[in-house]
Parts: structure tokens; sequence; C-alpha cells
């Protein structure tokens, strides 16, 4: 794998790092001399954006404001710029494009060829998310996702292109397991690209390290958001036309690898400011190792790993007499609880019979390529005589995130005029497989970007109260004025003992669930009390343990009302799909007195191509 | 999680903090280098050590504790 020699680093590159790195936050950073950086043995990676910085109190004016900068907001600021919109402002509560998760991201991204069966991809997925699916998005993203590839191509991004068997056997669908660029590889390779495509678009503001805290309107539209730094607690205010929220998701912050970043922000502003939530009931589970992260736990089952019980039984093949531990992760994760829960657990994983070569042919070289933190990991559990090919690793289902998000229209435009959203942060589809994430994460970020682009041609002026920014930075700052005894670590510990047992959120119950409902209730008056922030880092952590309550708060609810099991929701209580009375979306929105309003929305299943067998419905 | 940051190593660039996924690294403006300012938050990502060009970070492979579902 190529690396960057000592000087590989374009002098503008790195002169854009170290200019980002030294406006960060007043005093924070110092920038080093080029000097001091091109005598160090240098394996320095990547595209650094100019960040700029801001006074407390500051106001920032912008058409379109972009909140995240993984795939989707990196998609979205190159694409509405393409249209036409040139002052843009893109703001992350990291470092923009190089903290995300999309950055950490391994394996694989969906695309459709031009050789490829849409109607067999459309099964793949529909069917796989048991009809829940916006079908009319996934007409839109296949449509449309073989053109995105030929442009992140055109940009420089090599990509390898491997087929998926899907059930029935025959190689309809493509996929990457792995991008290069410039010696960056995978995630990385795709954020650097998308980078680099970006500074080429002058003119477009960045703010790094700034956590936007509250969405603000003006007679019902989007005006802007106020945000706070959290190296230095500046608080800041951005006027925008439009907003395109790409936060992320949320997976309570837990506990698959690299997914702590994923916190519900967007899911929190954008149900603040008026916005419905759906599809909160499904969290999705990976297969996880205790002691280390590891991404592509469920393909391990294809390659002759087996999950064992405390008994030593290899017994996946109990629940999927064909696949094994092959099975859908859904299922696998689910049997795991089950073994648990009938006393045989813990559960081990067994490498033993690992075929590397075999792997190697197909996501393997996807998931360890050199350079990866995956394949750092797994040579340095090595060298501490880990070895993972030949222990026994005591394995977990770990929570990988809600797949449900912000309702929106299949152009990412929300109920509210000026308010898109893209990313994980759109709700899409409640399925997990692997690939269509990112794929999701892309097709909504170029698709957001023009859509908004449209609406800003006509779109009128805004204007912010004085009072309304006022309030908004003193909300952004309050909790540093408040002399609690909770850190926001210790409150998101309780909200994840209440949510992520596996009797409440792989086998669920109305009666442990309404058990961890009442907790989460007793958990939020606690923090509403007694959470403080002792510095700006903790402000951010305070805000975003704020808003894993909503959205644990939401889970639950959702989850003791869907009265049917589908998808990775699994009631024992009702273990059967309920095509009759539960072909619906579950929608969250914020009642006048704050509590949240539920209402049922049946699927357009009619308008849709696929539908479930008549016998079903 | 994160482990060593060697400050003697270290030149300065502020390019972990700047990328550091959890926040948890910072700059000493006196000393002129990096260091770790919020251990507990680290997610074992490797982002800073891969992006150091003075290999002053150490990461280790193991990660927190987590809660568990069973
Ligand atoms: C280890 C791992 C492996 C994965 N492998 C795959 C795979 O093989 N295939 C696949 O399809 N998917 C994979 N995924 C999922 C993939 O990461 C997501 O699909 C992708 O990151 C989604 O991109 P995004 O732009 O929606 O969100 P993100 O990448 O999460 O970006 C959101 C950004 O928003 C910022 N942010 C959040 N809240 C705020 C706020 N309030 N204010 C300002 N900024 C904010 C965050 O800092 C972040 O930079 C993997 C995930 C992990 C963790
Ligand atoms: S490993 Fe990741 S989370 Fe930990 S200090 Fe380094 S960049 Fe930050
Ligand atoms: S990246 Fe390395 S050299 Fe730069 S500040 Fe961090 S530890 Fe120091």
């Amino acid at each position: 794998m190529k690396k960057f020699s000592k000087f590989g680093l374009s002098r503008r590159t790195f002169l854009a790092g170290v200019a980002a790195v030294a406006a960060v936050g007043k005093g924070a950073l110092k920038p080093a001399s080029v000097e001091a950086a091109e005598t160090a043995d240098s394996n320095f990676k990547g595209e650094f954006v100019l960040s700029e910085s801001y006074a407390d109190k500051a106001l920032v004016e912008t058409d379109l404001l972009i909140v995240g900068t993984g795939f989707a907001g990196l998609w979205a600021g190159i694409s509405a710029y393409d249209k036409g919109i040139k002052n843009i402002v893109m703001v992350d509560k990291g470092s923009i494009g190089n903290s995300s998760t999309a950055s950490l991201t391994l394996g694989s991204t969906d695309i459709l060829y031009p050789s490829d069966s849409k109607e067999k991809w459309l099964e793949e997925y529909v069917k796989g998310a048991d009809y829940l699916s916006r079908q009319d998005m996934w007409e839109d993203l296949l449509s449309t996702s073989y053109s995105r590839m030929q442009k992140l191509q055109s940009w420089g991004l090599k990509y390898d292109t491997v087929h998926r068997l899907i059930s029935d056997g025959n190689k309809y669908i493509s996929i990457t397991a792995g991008a290069e660029w410039n010696g960056l590889v995978l995630g990385k390779a795709v954020v650097g690209v998308l980078l680099n495509e970006l500074l080429k678009r002058k003119g477009i503001r960045y703010y790094s390290k700034t956590l936007i805290t509250q969405l603000l309107k003006e007679n019902g539209r989007i005006a802007g958001a106020a945000g706070v730094n959290r190296v230095d607690g500046n608080s800041v205010i951005f006027k925008a036309k439009a907003v395109i929220i790409a936060t992320g998701q949320c997976s309570f912050s837990g506990q698959h690898a690299l997914m702590e970043l994923q916190t519900g922000n967007g899911y929190a502003l954008a149900y603040d400011a008026g916005a419905t939530l759906n599809n909160m009931e499904f969290l999705t589970f990976d297969i996880d190792p205790g002691a280390y992260g590891l991404e592509g736990g469920s393909l391990l089952g294809a390659f002759g790993a087996r999950v064992l019980n405390r008994k030593n039984q290899d017994f996946m093949w109990k629940y999927d007499p064909v696949n094994g531990m092959d099975a859908h992760v859904r299922l696998s994760t689910r049997s795991m609880a089950r073994e648990v829960k009938e006393g045989r657990g813990p559960i081990f994983l067994d490498r033993t019979q690992f075929c590397y070569s075999l792997a190697g042919q197909y996501f393997w070289k996807g998931l360890l390529p050199d350079g990866s933190w995956q394949k750092t990991n797994e040579v340095r559990l090595g060298e501490l005589g880990h070895d993972v090919t030949k222990r026994l690793d005591p394995f977990y289902a770990h929570s990988f995130g809600i797949i449900g998000a912000v309702k929106a229209n299949v152009d990412c435009s929300t109920e509210i005029p000026g308010l898109f959203v893209a990313g994980i942060t759109i709700s899409h589809d409640p399925g997990k497989i692997k690939g269509a994430e990112s794929a999701r994460a892309m097709w909504s970020g170029e698709r957001s970007g023009e859509t908004a682009s449209s609406y800003l041609a006509n779109a009128p002026d805004v204007a912010i109260d004085a009072d309304q920014a006022r309030l908004a930075m003193e909300f952004a700052k309050k909790p540093l004025d408040i002399s609690g005894d909770l850190t926001p670590s210790e409150v998101l510990w309780e909200i994840q003992k209440a949510v992520f047992p596996y009797d409440v959120s792989l086998l669920k119950s109305e009666e442990r669930l309404k058990k961890a409902l009442n907790r989460i209730y007793e958990i939020k008056s606690d923090a509403a009390e007694r959470m403080y922030a002792k510095d700006p880092h903790e402000l951010i952590k305070y805000h975003e343990t704020m808003n894993m309550l909503l959205c644990a708060e939401l889970f639950l609810l959702a989850s003791i009302e869907r009265k049917e099991s589908r998808e990775c929701h699994y009631r024992e209580d009702y273990p059967k799909i309920n095509h009759t009375e539960w072909l619906k979306w579950i929608n969250f929105s914020k009642a006048a007195d704050g509590t949240p309003h539920i209402a049922f929305e049946r699927v357009p299943i009619e308008n849709y191509p696929l539908k479930p067998n008549e016998g079903d419905l | 999680m994160i482990e060593i940051l060697d400050q003697q190593k270290c030149i300065g660039c502020g390019t972990c903090v700047e990328v550091c996924t959890k926040d948890v690294l910072r700059y000493d403006d006196e000393k002129s280098a990096a260091y770790i300012a919020y251990f507990d938050d680290c997610q074992t990502c490797y982002n800073c050590e891969m992006h150091c060009p003075a290999e002053a970070i150490f990461v280790h492979p193991y990660h927190r504790d987590k809660v568990r579902p069973w």
C-alpha cells in the first residue's frame, strides 16, 4: 500500500492543515512549522480544511448551513455548490470530514451497475426491511448510484468492485469492498476525495469543533441555528435560509466499534424544531468482541467462524439450518440472546477454522487493508499475544444504532420549509444491509444539496430575532452554570444500562420495555436536576446525553407500540409479523406540552412496486 | 485506548487534536505539544496515531469497558 513519502503531501494541503488546526479555538492549538513536519519521519496523510474561528456570541450569515461532514454532509456541500449555491457554511462537532464516522467506515458501498438488475436490488432491500422501506427513496437512490460512483472515480477514487450473492443465489448486486485514494484507504479515501473536491470550490466556509445545539425558525421556516465550540465554549449564531442536517444516527454512543459519535443529535435538533421522527423502534445490532473493536463480525460466519455457547455448542444451526452463523445479523444476534436467556451464555467466537484465503478473496481484503484501523488493531493484538485466530473471545450483540430518523420527502426536504436531512439522519429504511448505509448517505447527501439549492432560488430572506438568538446562546451554554453532581458520562452509563440489556432491546416484551421506559424517565428527571458540565468538552457531552435521553424514550415508546415482530424489532409477546395491522410507520412529533405525540402512518404499499404476498396481508 | 502521547517526540503540529474523533486530545501552549486531556472518552479509533507525522502516539487495541447486553 502506498504511503505518503516525507514530502509527499503538497505544501498547500499541509499549510491548509496547519492553518486549520491553528484556527480551532483561541490559543487551543498551535501550528508547527512546515520545516518541523518535513524533518519528522512523516506518514502524514489526508486533506485538511481551513476552519474559521469566532468570538463568543458571533453571528455568521450564509445561505446554506450544512451540519455534519460525513459522507452525506460532504456530498451535500459539493452538490449544492455545483447547483449554484456559493454562500455555504459547513459545521462539524469534530474536524471537517476527518473525524466523521464515515472516515472510519470499512467495507462496502452498494452500487447499481448498468449490468445489474434494479428490480433484484430493490427486492433485496425491501424484503430485508420487511416492507417498511421507503421504496420511492430506494428507486431514486438506485437510479442515481452509478453516476455517483462515476463522479467519485473521476475525482480519483479507486474502488474495488466485487459482487454480492443475493438471496436467490444470482450475482445481481455489485458492491465495493475497498477504496483507495492518495495513500488513504476505505472511508478515509472517500472522505479524502470529497474534501479535495470541496477545497476546489472556493468560498465555502468551514467551522470545526462546533456542536449545533438548536435550530432557529422565523414564521415557521428555517432561519438558522445556534452552536457552541467544544474547545473554548464560545457560542455562535448561524443565520441561514436553509439547513441540511447530516449528523449521523443514534447508537446511544455505544457499543459497536467506533459508533460513539452517534448520539442522535440531528434527531433531537429536527424534532425540537417540529419535524417528525419515525422507525425509532428499530435498533440494529452487530456481532462484536468484548475487548476490542471489530467491524464485519456478522460476515465471519461465511468463512468458517462459529459462535459457541458455554457448552461449546455451535448453536446457530439450530436457528438457521441452512446458513448457520452466516444467517442474517438480526437472527444471529437474536439467537445469541436466546442462548443467554436459556442459561447457555456467555457466547464465544471461534475463528480456528476461519478460512483467511477465501475471506481474502471477498470481503476481508476490503476490511483489512494496510493503513486501516482494523488492520492495525488485528496486527497489534497479535503482537500483544492476543491471537484472534486461536483464542475463543467472548462475543456480544452490540448496538449499531437506531436506523429510523427524520421523516422526509423523497427529495430530502422535510415538513419544515428550509430544513433538509441527509445521511443516516434521513428516515429511509429499517433494514440493515452492509453497504446500504453509506449508499444512503451518499445519495441523500447529493440529493439534499440539489433540493436545497432549488429551494434557495426562491427562498425569502430570513431574520433572527435578537431575543431568540440570546436565548439560543444561553441554552447552548447553560449547563456550564449548573452546579450538579452527575457528569454526562455517568448519566450515559445509566441510559445504556436501561437500553442495552438483551431482554430489553433484542428480545422485547411489553413488561420489560415499560420498566426500561420508567427507568429512562427517572434518569431524565435526575439529569434535569443534577447533570452539569464542568468545561466546554463536557458541555458537548451534556447536550449529546440529553439528545440520547430523547432517543431512548422514543425507542422504548415505539417498541411498546409496535405489537408485532418485524426486522430487528422482536417482541416475545408478539413474535409474528403482522402485515394487516402493522404495515405502518410510527411517527413522533413534539406536542405543545413538550411530550412526544404518536401517530401511525400507513405504508402506501399500493403505490410501491413491491408488496408482501397476498396471503400475508 | 490511547496509551502513549510522547511529548518528547511531538513536534506540536496539532493534527491529532484536530482529528481526534472524541475530543480526547488538547494542545499545551507552554510545552508546544499535544496531551491526553480526556482519556476516558477515547474510542480506540487510531485516528490520532494514523495522522501523527512524528510517530509520537501509540494506541492500545483494547477499548474501555462497556455496558454489555448480558
Ligand atoms: C466501523 C464501522 C464500519 C462501517 N462500515 C460500513 C460499511 O462497510 N458499509 C456501509 O455502508 N456503512 C458502514 N458503516 C456505517 C457508515 O459509517 C455510515 O453509513 C456513514 O458514516 C454515514 O455517513 P453520514 O454522513 O450519514 O454520518 P457520519 O459519518 O456519522 O457524519 C456525521 C457528522 O456529523 C457530525 N455531527 C453530529 N452531530 C453534530 C452537531 N450537532 N453539530 C455539528 N456536527 C455534528 C459528526 O461529528 C460527524 O462528523 C460503518 C460504520 C462503522 C462505525
Ligand atoms: S484513538 Fe481516536 S478517540 Fe482515542 S485519542 Fe486517538 S483519535 Fe481520539
Ligand atoms: S499529531 Fe503527533 S506531532 Fe502533531 S501534535 Fe499530535 S502528537 Fe504532536
